[in-house]
């Protein structure tokens, strides 16, 4: 015991020197594992890669830009109405039905925008209503319906659904926006 | 008590307070704290920029749910197509900090070097050189680091300017510099919001530079700092029962009395903050005193060591209160429930190097590429939460297992690959099929003839109307009920000259006047609206030119798709092959990769409870002893 000084700050560079060595024999650990470490490191960017040439190749099969119509939704303050769920159908038909999580509702308000539906549609005059459903306005259950008139053409339609905040009448607002 | 049992507690007191420090990990993050609060900080500013293209706005929707992999490939896919020209610098720093919070440094070193060679503008350099530091801090090659936050220059905002001084201490610390992390710390403000992290670096940064009194008052001011946030909260906990334990080695029992109070009842520190709390009690001789915390901590769930050590420690203060009795049936329950305990441990053990425990294991690992790690009530039943509890905190441990999910993740996505490929294939063919059946129903001579009739048809419309013009032809463009009347007056004129002869002079006279009034009226009608019948009949013969333009151009398009459709079917074919042997080739390495991960989890596994064996074999000895010595002084008496 002698070799404790009375001091007890000293003890406690005790412990520090002594949390020092635990550390470098993680530090010594680690280096075995390193060649592992790049080898993983390796196949996360090439099965990254084989990702994006098959999302690419899925697009291109799938959803030629000749029929595609892209539905995004994104949320712009949102302080009137916090969203649940959305029902979206395209020409009187469901075409998706989302529910969403805390986490992809928080995404949504710090500015991202959510790839909601993706299908196939023939040219011409279509019509998209989307039923947007959760807390509105002083938290009372809210169901509110947009009906969007649009024209298929012959490139890709990319519609973006948006929540924003009408601050005239507090009230959650609903608006539908074209994308070229 | 006498001397010799006196040093002798308190020899076993420091001995368990370093096996505490072992075994807890208590200090491990004084050693080697980067305290950057969150994982993802600095990748993105939330407002940077305002969304100018969606598929931007879907990987930031992917980022933000800290979706590492997803937001990467959605942001490779939107820049192949094009589709992120608006933020296109915004976007490669994304990428860079995707990467580097996915674990590919190397990549992410890549991107960002690219990024400078380039000339990114001012602001952004300052994100890229930070990025830059983190990704070869986190690589060990700390003088690159320094080197990078070396170079950021310039106005920036105050959270960026105090999270480059803490990487930097950090770098500082990691080089064996701590003088030089002294100063750096000290110059960060003091009401930054990373404040505890910062003094609690600099509480080691100083003991390291061997002024272990200033060292020893940060850690003091970490031990009182107030916060709602959990991690603050437990690097508090965790700074005061580093000082109580640090004060009972020093034998300053009051002293340490106090740190151990300070640490949450409720939190991960409480059972080593009880035991802790125990042994100041015992250590002046108050062994009723010591009873109260350690009776508690016997009464948990055994989810730590601190427990095991309660089952010692009451029968001892027991044994010192003279309850003889009580302190012998406590050390036999506790030689009962070590026994088990030692089984219990050597039955996970050859569980885990039979291979067994990892169809449990990877179960439990969640699918999710965003899920937390893996969590105390995820472990497999037969790996016991108590046995393995240090490692649950222990960086090592917790990256060997991030490796091991996303290597899982990996597989999953490989395998819905492989699995998708023949249904592209499928649509392929059903498309191919389609092309053959109707290309041929379209035949463009069919069409050309079909188009050529209609042109000429149009344009023998445009010849009678520019005669009409020309001669002012205006009875042509009367309209039906107005022809019907013209008829009708060209019937009057007939009569009235068939008639002539048998009417009357004045009768006549009348009938012509009538005649030419109603012919006049007529001509006038007609005459007076031509312009708006030749601009009608115009904007007709215009939209019959447009409509005949869009159908040549359809025809065309036809034309083309007939010609590119074989080309366009040709290349898949060995396109799907190609993706086939890539992804056979991956799945072989991603399986062969997470075989041997696994191999690193297992030893760190069976490491961890090697050494607890160890620790539970002589708690049981001295349970056994203890017991003995006991029976000795009864039978004596």
């Amino acid at each position: 015991m002698s070799k404790f000084k009375p001091n007890w700050l000293i003890s406690v560079l005790t412990l520090v020197m002594a949390s020092l060595v635990f550390g470098a024999s993680f530090a010594a650990s680690n280096k075995s594992t390193r060649t592992l470490e790049e080898k993983i490191q390796s196949l996360k960017k090439d099965v990254m890669k084989l990702n994006r040439d098959l999302f690419v190749l899925e697009e291109e099969l799938l959803f030629p830009s000749s029929t595609q119509v892209a539905v995004f939704l994104s949320v712009d303050v949102g302080n009137f109405f916090r969203l649940d769920s959305v029902q979206l159908k395209l020409d009187d038909k469901v075409v998706t039905n989302y529910l969403y999580t805390q986490q992809e509702i928080q995404a949504l308000a710090r500015g991202g925008v959510q790839r909601l539906y993706v299908g196939n549609i023939k040219k011409g005059k279509r019509e998209l209503v989307a039923t947007f459903r959760g807390p509105g306005p002083n938290g009372r259950e809210y169901k509110r319906a947009t009906t969007f008139k649009f024209n298929k053409g012959t490139g890709t339609k990319y519609i973006e659904l948006k929540i924003a905040d009408e601050s005239k009448n507090l009230q959650p607002e609903f608006v539908v926006k074209e994308w070229e | 008590m006498g001397i010799t049992e006196y040093q002798v507690v308190k020899i076993k007191v420091l001995n368990k307070f370093k096996q505490q420090c072992r075994q807890w990990g208590l200090l491990l993050s004084i050693g080697g704290a980067l305290c950057l609060p969150t994982a993802n900080a600095g990748i993105y500013d939330g407002n940077a920029s305002v969304v100018q293209e969606l598929d931007y706005g879907e990987v930031l929707y992917q980022f933000y749910q800290a979706k590492y992999f997803t937001a990467s490939v959605a942001l490779l896919v939107a820049k192949q197509k094009g589709r992120l020209e608006a933020h296109k610098t915004d976007a490669d720093l994304l990428l860079g900090g995707f990467y580097l919070a996915y674990g590919l440094h190397m990549d992410a070193e890549s991107i960002f070097n690219k990024m400078l060679e380039q000339g990114a503008p001012e602001g952004v350099r300052t994100r890229i050189w930070l990025n830059l530091a983190k990704a070869r801090y986190r690589k060990g090659a700390y003088n690159d680091a320094i080197r990078a936050l070396e170079e950021i220059e310039g106005e920036m905002p105050a959270d960026r300017k105090d999270e480059i001084q803490l990487l930097m201490s950090n770098l500082l610390m990691a080089r064996g510099e701590y003088k030089q992390a002294v100063k750096v710390l000290q110059k960060l403000p003091s009401d930054n919001d990373n404040e505890a992290f910062a003094k609690y670096n600099l509480g080691i940064a100083l003991y390291k530079s061997q002024q272990q009194i200033l060292g020893a008052e940060q850690l003091d001011a970490v031990g009182l700092v107030k916060s709602n946030h959990p991690e603050v909260k437990a690097l508090r906990d965790k700074a005061n029962l580093a000082l109580g334990f640090a004060l009972l080695s020093a034998q300053d029992s009051k002293k340490a009395r106090a740190y151990f109070e300070r640490v949450r009842l409720s939190g991960p520190f409480s059972n080593k903050a009880l035991l802790g709390l125990g042994w100041t009690s015992a250590l002046q001789e108050n062994y009723k005193e010591a009873l109260s915390p350690w009776v508690e901590l016997k009464s948990r769930t055994r989810t730590d060591a601190a427990v095991y050590e309660s089952y010692l420690a009451v029968p001892y203060a027991l044994e010192k209160l003279k309850a003889y009795n009580q302190a012998l049936a406590a050390y036999d329950e506790a030689i009962k429930v070590l026994k088990e305990e030692l089984v219990n441990v050597e039955h996970a053990e050859s569980t885990i190097k039979d291979g067994k425990i990892w169809q449990q294991l990877i179960g439990k690992l969640d699918q999710n590429e965003n899920s937390p790690v893996i969590e105390i009530k995820d472990l497999p039943s037969v790996l016991e939460v108590r046995y393995i509890s240090s490692l649950i905190a222990n960086n090592q441990f917790q990256e060997a297992i991030i490796n091991l999910r996303d290597l899982q993740y990996l597989k999953l996505n490989l395998k819905k690959w492989r699995n998708d490929l023949p249904a592209f294939k499928h649509i392929l063919d059903l498309r191919r099929k389609t092309y053959s059946e109707r290309l041929p129903k379209l035949s463009p001579e069919k069409g050309n003839f079909r188009l050529a009739a209609f042109k000429k048809e149009r344009d023998a419309y445009k010849n009678e109307f520019d005669k009409i013009v020309k001669n002012n032809d205006i009875k042509r463009l009367a309209t039906p009920e107005e022809k019907n009347l013209v008829d009708r007056l060209n019937d009057m004129k007939d009569s009235l000259r068939r008639n002539k002869s048998r009417m009357d002079k004045q009768q006549y006279a009348n009938y012509e006047t009538k005649y030419k009034l109603l012919k006049g009226l007529m001509e006038w009608d007609i005459g007076s609206t031509i312009k708006p019948r030749q601009w009608k009949i115009q904007k007709q013969l215009r939209s019959l030119d447009k409509t005949i333009k869009e159908t040549i151009e359809q025809q065309k398009a036809i034309e083309r798709a007939r010609k590119a459709a074989p080309r366009g079917f040709k290349g898949y074919a060995k396109k799907f092959k190609a993706y086939e042997k890539r992804i056979k080739s991956l799945q072989s390495g991603v399986d062969g990769a997470f075989e041997q991960q696994k191999k690193v989890v297992q030893d760190i596994l069976v490491a961890e409870l090697a050494w607890l064996k160890e620790r539970l074999a002589e708690y049981l000895d001295q349970a056994n002893y203890a017991m003995a010595r006991l029976q000795d002084i009864g039978s004596n008496e």
